[in-house]
């Protein structure tokens, strides 16, 4: 540790220095206090795929007990604990992930309303009846 | 401990001047986010520092149920930061991102070499610098005590008080803010390269003001002592504000480069 250039008094790890007009350098123990370590683990630092995936579903429970810790997700917002909706990987596969949702829903929709027709019951079973008859009474005039 | 029952977590990428000399007696004590001992895989002259993990914490599901868990998450992250911090000052470092974890030290070893280049141009970034963080917090002005005689004891009495009290309160945020903007520039003069970040909750931070400003300068390691000072001295300067000063980290903020976030040409905080 001896030649490692550091300034002198910046060996304990990172430290928080208080330099407002009190001027009380103010060492919080082991080191920084959890805000500053968190927002460099989890928000920077390069992102390499492990072979243990922890996926935006992880993500988003520590983000649900990061909100439960700022008591509600404006507040967090308004602190700026909101580095999930900044980060281009997650929102990525945020996007992907609601995407994949929509084409499910959409199929599920479409089943459905085929299952509808097929049966013959909500839109099939009146209209085109309706349509029979008034054209009836056309080419009775 | 059996091949089967650890995985290997990866704090980050070094390259030592002297790879061959690594790692020093210095690291010798160091331990891991599971308390096993630090050890580094080698890959040409990049190193990957790694350290054995219980696959039963660090599986999928596992880490699923930790990151729920804000005492697990602490304990991890203080532990990863201690590692990265140990690394930084022996060594050019890029930190990876909490829970970067392997099977084992042949897939650590392939995915360095996929992206060696990548690390390389990270690692030359940062290279003879650390990182220091400077936020600025409001000093909320002393409130006057409310005055229940003056007024009438009216609704609009006591609706003027509060009015008179949030443009206190917002003058007090402009003043911190134009200290920051004057702050950033003088700070980054001295630096290679800067990242704003997010402003943070005070119930985090535990600080009493509100959060206005928030950024990591990439400093040469040489100047450091000189940055910090004039910090400080700004600081002293500065009414109305509080300065508060972060650091050495490693660079964390600065491993990834160009910055993944374009448009953030200004502290986020003066147009919010």
């Amino acid at each position: 540790m001896t030649d490692s250039g550091l300034p002198t008094g910046a060996v304990q790890g990172p430290v928080t220095q208080s330099a407002g007009p009190a001027r009380a350098p103010q060492t919080t123990g082991s080191g920084a206090n959890l805000a500053d370590i968190l927002e460099r683990v989890l928000d920077k630092g390069i992102v390499i795929a492990g072979d243990i995936k922890v996926n935006l579903l992880d993500i988003e429970l520590l983000t649900i007990k990061l909100r439960l810790l700022v008591a509600s997700v404006d507040k967090a917002k308004e602190m700026g604990i909101d580095w999930w909706e900044h980060d281009p990987s997650l929102s990525a596969s945020g996007t992907s992930k609601l995407s994949a949702e929509n084409e499910r829903l959409r199929e599920r929709v479409a089943e459905l309303e085929s299952e509808k027709d097929s049966t013959g019951l909500p839109r099939s079973a009146h209209e085109p009846a309706q349509v029979a008859e008034r054209s009836a009474n056309l080419e009775e005039r | 401990m059996t091949a089967e029952s650890t995985l290997l977590y990866c704090y980050a990428i070094a390259r030592p001047p002297d790879a061959d000399a690594f790692p020093p007696v210095e690291l010798a004590d160091l331990r891991g986010v599971s308390g096993s001992e630090v050890d580094l895989v080698r890959c040409g002259d990049l190193l990957a520092v790694v350290s054995p993990v219980p696959a039963e914490q660090f599986n999928e599901s596992a880490l699923y149920q930790g990151l729920e868990d804000i005492t697990w998450l602490e304990e991890v992250a203080r532990a990863h930061n201690a590692v990265v911090d140990a690394l930084a000052r022996l060594s050019v470092v890029v930190p990876l991102r909490l829970a970067t974890v392997y099977l084992d030290d042949h897939r650590v070893r392939a995915v360095v070499r996929e992206r060696q280049e990548e690390f390389s141009a990270a690692l030359d970034h940062v290279a003879g610098h650390l990182e220091w963080g400077l936020k600025v917090h409001t000093e909320p002005a002393p409130r006057p005590a409310r005055q229940r005689d003056s007024g009438d004891g009216s609704g609009r009495s006591y609706l003027r008080q509060r009015l008179a009290e949030r443009r206190t309160d917002e003058g007090v945020r402009q003043r911190a803010l134009t200290i920051a903007t004057e702050l950033d520039e003088v700070a980054s003069a001295r630096a290679r390269d800067r990242r704003y970040h997010r402003p943070q909750s005070a119930a985090l931070s535990n600080s009493r003001g509100e959060n206005v400003f928030n950024a990591s300068y990439l400093v040469p390691i040489n100047a450091a002592d000189e940055f910090i000072d004039l910090a400080h001295r700004f600081a002293s300067n500065a009414e109305n504000a509080q300065v508060e000063v972060t650091g050495p980290w490693a660079p964390y903020s600065f491993a990834l480069d160009p910055p993944p976030r374009a448009g953030q040409a200004q502290p986020e905080a003066v147009h919010e």
